[in-house]
């Protein structure tokens, strides 16, 4: 297979993705973590729990997004 | 009632397993079959006109399939607004019992005004109705990626652009559809005149979320009624405070001063990257989900039912989208109208 301008930028697509999921991934499994041991903890809060561990994992999805959007530029622009 | 459901399910299932299992399947085993093999649809990341294009301030623009897709989100609103607050406004003593839609519009309406006061308490009859509109507009128009027909029904045309897959068509009845060409489908090659032979699709509709130009226009409304808020609680000075913070500075208190400025500036760089957050959030989450749907119901569309899961999964982000962006409107706002504690007391 031939090394051309079109497959760097393949390959280039799938690691800005690739790479830029893995820090979030393991961000929000962190949050997960906390949220369940909380609600583990006291079941009654877990409604306030879940709302603000939504909007933490939103928070940390952003940065995965930009990641794909930077692939989607990489690829489609 | 629930046996009812599950009957259904199945025999959809079941229609849809033998619709799909007709096209891709059995045609790789040598069976004619009357459906073609399936097509990938075009991924294009910019919304496409569907009507002639004109030329405006040097940009080629027209009546982009996304757009009618935000007009028809509004339609769908307006109506369900319409027919399920009809017995409200006619003064129906019959609809202080809530039934139907009116029932089900004040379920949603109410669950989210509780989840708002307890982020904004006192400031919530004011703020309210900002999040709840960019709650239901944003549901409806994910919503609608998820419709059939969408994306897969338009003009049938010659690709625009060099560089895109290009397809067959076959006629089916009245209709022309796409059909893919024996073998691979053929990339349009740069400056080759006649490799635009083939043809694409442009939908009449595309989700409107799928468009960048739609979530940056409600994240620049959600930041800037965050400011008119911000400005309404605290006062024009008060405001200004928040990213102009001198009171240590004019005290004599140097160091502190300058760091005051700093934490200010950042403060003022924040508001810039919630909007794009915003933006690329919504638009990133819908965009990649578009595309999940379009490459998996091309890959197996055997496995239809499998289709099943990424489908549940765009109606579950869909929503979480909606929430989460209202959501940090009304954070963001409860943060911009709380006065500084520590200013507070200083003077």
């Amino acid at each position: 297979m031939e090394i051309t301008d079109e497959a760097i930028r393949q390959l280039a697509a799938g690691l800005a993705i690739g790479l830029g999921a893995l820090g979030p991934g393991v961000g929000i499994g962190l949050l997960g973590m906390g949220a369940m041991t909380a609600i583990g903890r006291n079941p009654d809060a877990a409604p306030q729990v879940q709302m603000n561990m939504i909007l933490a994992i939103a928070f940390t999805e952003a940065i995965a997004i930009y990641a794909l959007v930077v692939a989607l530029l990489i690829k489609f622009v | 009632m629930v046996k009812g459901c599950g009957t259904l399910i199945i025999a959809l299932v079941l229609v849809g397993f033998l619709c799909f299992a007709s096209s891709g399947f059995l045609t790789n085993l040598g069976v004619q079959t009357l459906l073609p093999t399936p097509v990938l649809p075009t991924i294009m990341l910019a919304a496409e006109p569907i009507t002639p294009t004109v030329k405006i301030l040097g940009f080629k623009t027209g009546f982009t399939n996304t757009l009618l897709a935000t007009l028809l989100v509004d339609l769908v609103l307006v109506l369900v607004a319409y027919f399920g607050t009809r017995k409200l406004r006619a003064g129906d003593p019959a609809a202080m019992i809530p039934s139907g839609l009116q029932n089900f519009l004040e379920l949603v309406v109410e669950g989210i005004y509780n989840l708002a006061q307890g982020i904004l308490g006192q400031r919530t009859r004011k703020v309210f109705w900002l999040g709840m509109t960019i709650f239901l507009f944003i549901l409806a128009a994910n919503w609608m990626e998820l419709f059939p027909g969408i994306d897969s029904i338009g003009w049938i045309e010659h690709p625009h652009e060099e560089g895109i897959d290009s397809y067959d068509r076959a006629k089916l009845g009245p209709i022309w559809m796409l059909q893919a060409i024996e073998g691979e489908a053929k990339a349009a090659e740069p400056g080759a005149e006649e490799a635009h032979e083939g043809w694409v699709l442009v939908p009449f509709l595309r989700a409107a979320s799928t468009d960048l130009n739609m979530p940056l226009a409600l994240a620049l409304i959600s930041v800037l009624m965050t400011q008119v808020y911000g400005i309404q609680a605290n006062g024009f000075g008060g405001y200004l405070e928040r990213y102009l913070r001198m009171g240590r500075l004019a005290a004599g208190n140097y160091i502190m001063g300058l760091v005051d400025l700093f934490v200010g500036a950042l403060e003022a760089v924040a508001e810039f990257a919630k909007i794009i957050s915003f933006t690329f959030r919504l638009f990133g989450n819908i965009f990649a989900g578009a595309v999940l749907l379009f490459v998996m119901s091309y890959l197996i569309p055997l496995l239809a039912p499998g289709m099943m899961i990424f489908y549940g999964l765009e109606i579950f982000v869909g929503a979480i989208q909606a929430l989460v962006f209202m959501m940090l409107t009304f954070v963001f706002i409860a943060v911009a109208t709380t006065s500084h504690g520590d200013h507070g007391d200083a003077h």
